[in-house]
């Protein structure tokens, strides 16, 4: 189920916080509207809400965190 | 100072090579038997290589690269695939590995290691990718199960079987981050031990130890154990650890990871006893049986 | 049949400042691809084996002498420095400390080391270390290197010398800015010739540089007696006047002619590849916790 496409959606949603929004608003319309294919957006929609916000968090304070080594 | 446990296995215990810690370690480089360097600090440093290879002189190195995401449906970049080739060339370490990751997808770049969806095509995926990195660097890595605060989406295996398909579709080894499989398995509701004794035993021959802290977040608040390296491994990890000893036919290598918030050496050099003595509890056991 | 030797001065010293450069290039490259860089096993548990890399006899003295004052062997007191009362040479593991140690039973001017003799059992085990590992030039080495600068000093001298005979025979007299040139490149030679340094012992201190780039900026985060060790260590790869005054106040007053060591390039260890793409850490900061 995973596809190159899958995985730049899953990037954007934990990288760009509008976007993980509009995602947590509307997940199959989202994925969806991304290209992704009908099974895909239906495993979305049961994405553990939870761990996505942590996640997207620890991964911005990484980024800070290596712009601000540079 | 190697531990020859039961069996004649040869064990051996290290640290994983910071810069806070460079003093610490070359004056107790007697008790510290392997180091680690994350590889991609010295990617574009030829100054920096060179160094890594005076160590190498000194102790053994592995080289632990964390950002060529080769979990992924998509091939890595070649350009860092090539510059891991010249380091693990200049250096010639003892073994060189990466993560089970993605780390980023065209141009968005995530910032860390993030957990694919574990799916067959993944694993498709990855070995291909493995197969890129053994041809290019000449040697396959040895690979790296990530902690993940995020269950993985649109997966349709759990985290053992997808590890151990992986491994066979990849010839890989394995080096078992221990804290990594204790902390998905508190964030995700599976026993630690369960996970161990369904994970290959005859393919792991490195191991970390780390430790982390739980974080709270969402409302009503849910809590995480989040691996970040800051914290001492806790007793947990040890007992996994010699868990492993007593079921793993290879010699281990274990790498204690600190990323920061760094105690005095002692404390780190107690850590490593601490393992050390995990290895000879779990030969024994495995002597007896 | 053009000869060189038929050049007239001005001609004659531009031919002899090429060629010069030419035997000087010859000389650097023959003694360089000559000697081995794979870097050697180096019994780091004695830190005073990288300051006398690093510096020599002297230096190892003042690293030695620094060291055992941050620990609370020795004190100062003025110019002087002398053993503290409650201590003992017991508790010093590294024959050369337990010496100075001694030494110091009676306050001395910080630099009367440098002078006394009975050090010499010590630096010149050092020396007899490193020489074997290749860092410093051995006997096969110092002869390979004098051989090769004896035919380079043939080379420039002979031509020299022979131009000399051709211009007095002809009855010329300025030639005065050829042994001016003829004794520079002789110096030359000399310097190119015999670094003190192997290449290996130029790369092994290089590298170490490198390695502990990170102790060196965090120098300032030293604290007197708690880091000794470190302190330790960072003056004896980068040298006593690397220690903060905060941490080691007496420096310059002990040491006035001490002068920093020359550091390598590489700044942080990390290189420039810090942050770029995925892994918490980079820079050495390990990966920061392998997974989100």
């Amino acid at each position: 189920m995973n596809t190159p496409e899958m995985e730049r959606f899953l990037a954007k949603i934990y990288v760009d916080a509008d976007a993980r929004a509009r995602f947590l608003a509307a997940p199959y319309v989202e994925a969806a509207r991304a290209g992704l294919q009908e099974e895909q957006c239906r495993a979305l929609e049961k994405i553990d809400r939870v761990g996505l916000e942590m996640a997207a968090r620890s991964f911005g304070r990484k980024r800070e965190r290596k712009r601000t080594r540079k | 100072m190697a531990g020859v446990g039961a069996n004649n296995m040869t064990d051996r215990v290290g640290l994983g090579w910071r810069p806070e810690l460079a003093a610490g370690i070359f004056a107790h480089l007697d008790k510290i038997e392997v180091i680690e360097v994350i590889a991609d600090d010295y990617f574009d440093s030829a100054s920096g290589a060179r160094a890594i290879k005076t160590l190498a002189a000194q102790r053994p190195v592995a080289l632990h690269g964390i950002s060529l995401g080769l979990a992924s449906t998509s091939p890595p970049q070649r350009k860092r695939l090539e510059k891991m080739a010249r380091l693990v060339e200049k250096v010639r370490p003892e073994s060189w590995s990466e993560h089970l990751a993605f780390v980023r997808a065209g141009d968005i770049e995530i910032g860390h290691l993030a957990a694919p969806p574990r799916s067959s095509s993944t694993i498709d995926g990855t070995a291909a990718n493995l197969d890129r990195a053994r041809a290019t660097v000449g040697s396959l890595p040895l690979v790296e199960n990530i902690a993940t605060l995020i269950d993985p989406p649109a997966s349709d295996l759990d985290e053992p079987a997808w590890l151990t398909k992986t491994l066979n579709a990849s010839g890989s080894k394995l080096l078992l981050d221990l804290h990594n499989l204790y902390a998905n398995s508190v964030n995700f509701g599976v026993r630690p031990g369960e996970f161990l004794a369904r994970l290959p035993a005859h393919k792991i021959y490195q191991v970390h130890i780390s430790g982390g802290k739980w974080i709270h977040d969402g409302d009503p608040p849910h809590q995480r154990l989040l691996d970040d390296h800051l914290h001492d491994p806790p007793d947990p990890v040890y007992d996994l650890l010699a868990d492993l000893a007593e079921r793993c036919p290879n010699p281990l290598t274990v790498i204690l990871e600190r990323d920061g918030s760094y105690p005095p050496m002692e404390h780190l050099l107690a850590q490593l006893n601490r393992a050390r003595l995990a290895l000879a509890k779990g030969r024994s056991a495995k002597a007896a049986a | 049949m053009f000869s060189p030797f038929d050049l007239r001065g001005p001609e004659f010293l531009l031919f002899y400042l090429l060629f010069g450069a030419c035997v000087l290039a010859a000389l650097f490259l023959f003694r360089y691809t000559g000697e081995a860089t794979d870097p050697p096993q180096l019994n780091l548990s004695d830190p005073y084996l990288i300051a006398f890399l690093r510096g020599g006899r002297n230096e190892t003295l003042r690293v030695a002498t620094v060291s055992l004052i941050d620990r609370g062997f020795l004190q100062v007191a003025g110019n002087k420095v002398s053993a503290v009362q409650n201590q003992s040479a017991d508790a010093l593991r590294i024959p050369l400390e337990q010496r100075l140690f001694k030494y110091f039973s009676f306050p001395a001017e910080a630099a009367s080391v440098f002078k006394a003799g009975e050090f010499y059992i010590d630096t010149d085990g050092y020396e007899s270390q490193l020489a074997r590992l290749d860092l410093l030039p051995g006997t096969q080495a110092k002869i390979a290197r004098r051989t090769k600068l004896a035919v380079a000093l043939l080379a420039l001298w002979g031509v020299a010398i022979i131009k000399l005979l051709v211009a007095i025979a002809r009855g010329r007299s300025n030639i005065g800015f050829l042994i001016i040139l003829a004794i520079a490149f002789g110096v030359a030679a000399s310097r190119l010739a015999r670094p003190r340094l192997t290449r290996r012992g130029a790369s092994m201190l290089s590298s170490l540089r490198t390695l502990f780039s990170g102790l060196k900026d965090r120098a300032s985060l030293l604290r007197p007696r708690e880091s000794a060790n470190e302190v330790l260590l960072l003056a004896a790869v980068f040298g006593v006047t690397a220690i903060p005054a905060t941490v080691f106040p007496h420096a310059r007053a002990l040491y006035p002619r001490a002068s920093p060591s020359s550091t390598s390039s590489c700044g942080s260890s990390c290189g420039s590849s810090c942050g770029s793409g995925c892994g918490g850490g980079g820079c050495g900061g390990g990966c920061g916790g392998c997974g989100s």
